[in-house]
């Protein structure tokens, strides 16, 4: 071995050689090292296995990569922090119509929204401040489309970019309106078959194997309360008395409706149908119908087409019996016109006569129930007739018998015959008076009924709108409901022999016939009657008072005015042609009555209207008995002539004024109002 | 250490002017030495022709060999010829330095 210092050149060269060496080992190009000193062999060969393997796969990987990217349909980009794409797989072939290449660098609002920023609803800008994904949904050449962005972070949670997913859900959209659509409809069909259970008039229930209530419309629950006092969720055994069980088997007897009366009186029609779902079913569906009222219209129908024959039948015969009438009252006039008749004679054919004018009466009622009367209808206001027709009737009824009148402030004019209606009342007054004969009351009411369009009307045939109600009843014995039906038909009575001529009912049913009009009676026996008459109203037709104020007509301001007159029915007309005025009214039959009066009343009293011609004391008596008494309020005389000479005077001082009859309600007023403000 | 620079060849050919005279040191059937095999062959068709002499030694096979020729790391090429000697470690992956090691201007990729 030497030992002399080495030089310095082949230093030189064995630490190149040992650079190299070592440089080559680092590159892996050394398959093994030789010792120095010993014959030592390292090797490499599994290092450089390692690193070609390593190399390989991971080309293989990212190979592998790039085909699962590209075979992936969905879009799939990666973006800086400034939108712009920085990988793309093949599928923006298909979605964008262009290369791979085309997209690259380009920022991502460009490609898809084809904008020159992003769009304000921007996935990305909400991204980067959610920092999670965040999705949009977009058309693009009529098909769908979801993009989500999820944000990519390094180690340090810092943002570098986003991956851009845009999958194509045309499908999935489209299934999902398929399926909305046909949800949509699921809750229309619902709806509708829900609507048609409300809508439908009858009770639709559905019971379950042990007969418990499992669905009940609105009407099948009013239904249920009163016939088996059960609600929804209840057992039911029996319904309106009957077991259950027979309901649900078909009637043996006619048709397939079973009839129930429940216990309030109300009729029902019961049909049950088990359920057929496929399979044997132990739940059946009930239909409950509630009859009672369709009942009740049917017997109304009945009896009006029955009156409405027997009216035609009575027609005819009248129509007959009148010209016979005519001709027995022609002769008997013509008999009664020779000179050489005896006084018995005489007498006899005047009971002809009488009795010929008895029977014309009778006919007439007759027509006027056949409908066959002559009308002379007018604008009526049925309030002040009523007032009359109570009056009239205070003074012509028994004692024991009191008389009310029940009105609202409404209107209540008619279009109607104002003496017809009179007989009317007179007719049906005289009814109740006969079934009090131990007194009672007997009350008309009047009111305004309004029938809604589509609303049950009260009775049968009547017709929505507006109506006049006059009702009249009485205390009495009630009808029994045997007779009920025939209450209206001619020549039914219940009054004994010679009391009645069964005609009066009938006239009253013809009369409000004829007039457009309906009638009803509700009664129970020993309870009452009650005869409900309607009229149509007359809209837009003031009332008598609304047409004094508008005609100019003065009116009172509440006066108190005494009227002298003996006649009564003119008494009491010129009293409610007053009270319409607004005039407060007293009344007297005569003088003497009239000096009672104002003595009650201490001589207060506006002004007296008195009658000239009276018995007991007539009107000119009583002007003087007054100036006697120093009663100086001015006194209008109503007179047949014009008063002579010996007024002038008082009439000049303004104290007493005339009026010639007959007479005008306008003059009337204008002369009392002249009176009082003199 | 014995100093063997310069000193004689074991096997001196006939022919005294080789234009290169080179020897490969190589360890079997690794694949660095597979390589580097490949790569001098191709030298050889593309450059060299018959204008050399290559020795190729299987240090597996003669391991004194690479004793005597100090060699470390295998695979190994030595210019013996043209001097001065030098020494190519490795897979002979780098055809740059090849060439200038050579001294070959360098026409095309061997690899």
């Amino acid at each position: 071995m030497s030992e002399d210092r080495i030089p310095y050149e082949e230093m030189q060269e064995r630490l190149d050689r040992a650079e190299a060496t070592l440089s080559a080992l680092r590159r892996g190009e050394v398959d093994l090292v030789i010792g120095n000193t010993e014959p030592l062999v390292v090797r490499f060969k599994t290092l450089v296995e390692e690193k070609e393997r390593l190399l390989f796969e991971t080309e293989q990987l990212a190979k592998e990569w790039q085909t699962t990217f590209d075979s992936v349909k969905d879009t799939i980009w990666l973006l800086d922090t400034h939108q712009r794409v920085l990988r793309s797989n093949k599928s923006v072939e298909q979605v964008f119509h262009c290369s791979i290449e085309d997209v690259l660098g380009r920022p991502c609002w460009e490609i898809v929204h084809g904008t020159d920023e992003p769009i304000p609803d921007c996935p990305i800008m909400r991204m980067q401040e959610s920092m999670q994904r965040e999705t949009l949904e977009m058309q693009i050449d009529e098909r769908w489309f979801e993009i989500m962005v999820d944000p990519i972070l390094d180690t340090d949670n810092q943002y570098t970019g986003a991956v851009h997913i845009i999958s194509d859900i045309t499908d999935r959209k489209l299934a999902e309106r398929e399926r909305e659509r046909l949800a949509a409809q699921v809750r229309e069909q619902a709806r509708e078959l829900e609507q048609i259970m409300e809508t439908v008039p009858m009770g639709v229930l559905l019971l379950d194997a042990g007969r418990r209530v499992l669905q009940a419309n609105p009407v099948a629950v009013k239904d249920l309360a009163a016939l088996a006092g059960a609600r929804m969720g209840d057992t039911l055994t029996h319904l309106g008395g009957h077991p259950l069980a027979d309901l649900l088997a078909l009637p043996s007897k006619k048709g397939l409706w079973h009839e129930v009366k429940a216990s309030n009186g109300q009729i029902f029609e019961i049909i049950a149908r088990p359920m057929e779902d496929g399979q044997q079913s132990e739940n059946y569906v009930l239909v409950v119908n509630d009859v009672t009222q369709e009942r009740e219209i049917r017997t109304q129908l009945q009896q009006q087409e029955r009156l409405a024959a027997v009216g035609q039948l009575a027609a005819g015969i009248a129509h007959d019996f009148n010209n016979i009438m005519a001709s027995i009252v022609l002769y008997a006039q013509m008999l009664a016109q020779s000179q050489d008749l005896s006084k018995s004679h005489r007498e006899k054919i005047e009971v002809i006569n009488q009795q010929a004018w008895h029977a014309s009466r009778l006919i007439e009622q007759i027509l006027d129930f056949s409908r066959r009367g002559v009308l002379e209808p007018q604008s009526l206001d049925l309030l002040p007739l009523l007032k009359e027709q109570v009056k009239l009737l205070a003074r012509t009824l028994p004692e024991h018998i009191t008389i009310e009148l029940i009105y609202a402030q409404d209107g209540y004019t008619v279009f109607a015959d104002p003496t017809r209606i009179q007989q009317m009342l007179t007719n049906l007054a005289v009814n109740a008076r006969d079934a009090m004969p131990d007194g009672g009351r007997l009350r008309i009411e009047l009111e305004q009924v309004i029938i809604e369009q589509g609303q049950l009307p009260r009775l049968p045939e009547m017709a929505d709108g507006e109506w006049v109600r006059l009702a009249v009843s009485d205390t009495g014995m009630g009808i029994v409901p045997d007779v009920l039906p025939y209450i209206f038909e001619p020549f039914f009575t219940t009054k004994g022999p010679g009391q009645g001529s069964g005609l009066g009912l009938a006239q009253v049913h013809g009369i409000v016939g004829q007039h457009g009009g309906h009638i009803s009676v509700e009664t129970e026996a020993g309870e009452g009657a009650t005869f409900s008459i309607y009229l149509p109203l007359l809209k837009g037709i003031s009332t008598e008072k609304a047409r004094l104020e508008a005609s100019g007509i003065p009116q009172g301001q509440g006066e108190l005015l005494l009227v002298v007159e003996d006649e009564a029915t003119l008494r009491a007309a010129l009293a409610a042609g007053l009270e319409k005025l607004n005039y407060r009214v007293l009344e007297a039959a005569n003088g003497e009555q009239a000096l009672a009066v104002m003595a009650e009343r201490g001589g207060k009293i506006a002004l007296v209207l008195s009658d000239v011609i009276m018995p007991v004391m007539g009107g000119m008596a009583l002007l003087h008995a007054m100036r006697e008494k120093g009663w100086e309020m001015p006194v209008v005389l109503l007179t047949g002539h014009p008063m002579g000479k010996e007024l002038d005077d008082l009439r000049q001082r303004g104290l007493v004024t005339w009026l010639t009859k007959p007479y005008r309600i306008e003059n009337l007023a204008q002369m009392i109002y002249d009176a009082l403000h003199a | 250490m014995k100093s063997k620079s310069g000193s004689l060849e074991p096997h001196n050919p006939a022919e005294e002017t080789p234009f290169y005279r080179l020897r490969l040191f190589v360890a079997g059937n690794e694949p660095n030495s597979v390589k580097a095999r490949a790569v001098l062959s191709r030298l050889r068709e593309k450059y060299l022709q018959d204008r050399c002499e290559i020795l190729v030694v299987d240090v597996f096979e003669n391991f004194q060999a690479a004793i005597d020729y100090q060699v470390v790391a295998v695979p190994a090429l030595i210019v013996d010829y043209p001097l001065p000697q030098k020494t190519i470690v490795g897979s002979l992956s780098d055809e740059e330095k090849l060439l200038a090691g050579l001294g070959i201007t360098r026409k095309e990729d061997l690899l």
